[in-house]
């Protein structure tokens, strides 16, 4: 069985920031990424976008504003590339 | 004289010979003085500083071939208006700070001074104390049409803001510092620490000095009493004077903790927090 997207987003976070203490399992799929939540920084933003784009082929611009939603939970960034890659 | 009375009296009077209400008496006089003095600087300031800041800027927006002795020019402007405005502080008794004494060892070459974040006046006194340094600046002052030609022209740059993600332009910029031979502050806690405490590090910081390879010097900022953190007027002097006190760590190299930013940051953290008295993160 292939697996979600979500799951492939929460296995890349995990892999990309180097998260030793992480399980990508008990990443929620709605929760906050950034501060509360998963309490990823700035640092991680970045790492993440790039590992993103690497693997999906996706990428955002550093000024774009909708940056904070797409990235504030798997959820949306899931929804934010599949919205990509069926309009590519 | 009886012991009770020996008590009494030892209750009545301090060291100095002088009674509690002499003591109440002189901390109000004392209090208004630094309440005066602070509106004289203020207004002084308001008077004063637009002309003579409105020249420099001037000066400083002139073209030159030399960019650099410009910049290095402006800096040295800029270190010489806040030792003078610390020895103006001083000697109305608002803040005892003196930018020769900052305690341990600071290295002449490329590095990140990370430093907790107690009060307003810290940033003033961390500029007055070394030559060389530079520091990311709140993106709506370094955009102000005032204050951007001399923060712009003295190679500051702008800091990250609320976006996380204009931090990569901001640790570009800052590794083109280092390179160019300054020294770099941040504060990674990118507000004045709370009054207990110190908020979470970001890894900015840390991640400049990585990608950079030179060293961090934790720097440790006491003001004691405290006076100007987040919430407090300048007009509300506490009643003893304020000493403002800069101490450097032994310097962290990125190498000795492999390369991640997180390690280097929360050895950083505790070493900071340790010497502050802190007993933990929280």
């Amino acid at each position: 069985m292939e697996e979600s997207l979500e799951d492939q987003l929460k296995d890349l976070i995990v892999e990309a920031l180097a998260l030793e203490d992480v399980d990508p399992g008990e990443i929620s799929t709605e929760d906050p990424l950034f501060v509360e939540g998963l309490g990823l920084d700035s640092i991680d933003a970045l790492e993440l976008a790039l590992a993103i784009q690497e693997k999906f082929g996706v990428a955002t611009s550093p000024d774009d504003e909708r940056n904070r939603e797409l990235f504030h939970s798997v959820k949306s960034l899931a929804e934010f590339i599949r919205a990509e890659t069926n309009a590519g | 004289m009886t012991g009770q009375a020996r008590q009494l009296g030892s209750r009545r009077r301090d060291h100095t010979g002088t009674t509690p209400i002499a003591n109440r008496e002189g901390n109000r006089l004392v209090r208004a003085w630094r309440i005066l003095g602070a509106m004289l600087v203020i207004s002084t300031y308001f008077a004063t500083a637009p002309i003579g800041y409105g020249i420099f800027a001037i000066w400083a927006l002139i073209p030159t071939r030399n960019r650099v002795r410009r910049a290095h020019s402006i800096q040295f402007i800029m270190r010489y208006a806040f030792r003078s405005m610390h020895a103006v502080l001083r000697w109305f008794g608002l803040l005892d700070f003196d930018p020769s004494c900052v305690t341990g060892e600071i290295p002449s070459t490329p590095c990140v001074w990370v430093a907790n974040h107690p009060t307003l006046t810290d940033v003033s006194a961390l500029l007055a104390t070394e030559r060389r340094l530079v520091f990311p600046v709140k993106p709506g002052l370094f955009r102000s049409f005032w204050a951007r030609p001399v923060l712009a022209n003295a190679d500051h740059f702008e800091g990250a803001g609320a976006n996380a993600f204009t931090s990569s332009q901001v640790i570009d910029d800052a590794v083109d510092r280092l390179e160019r031979g300054y020294r770099v502050i941040i504060f990674p806690e990118g507000t004045r620490s709370p009054r207990k405490g110190l908020h979470p590090f970001g890894r900015t910081a840390f991640e400049i000095a990585k990608r950079a390879g030179v060293p961090i010097i934790p720097i440790v900022i006491t003001c004691k009493p405290r006076w100007l953190w987040k919430e407090q007027s300048f007009l509300n002097p506490p009643s003893s004077l304020p000493r403002l006190r800069l101490r450097a760590l032994p310097a962290v190299h990125p190498g000795q903790l492999g390369s991640s930013s997180r390690a280097l940051r929360d050895i950083v953290f505790e070493q900071i927090s340790a010497e502050l008295g802190l007993a933990d993160r929280s």
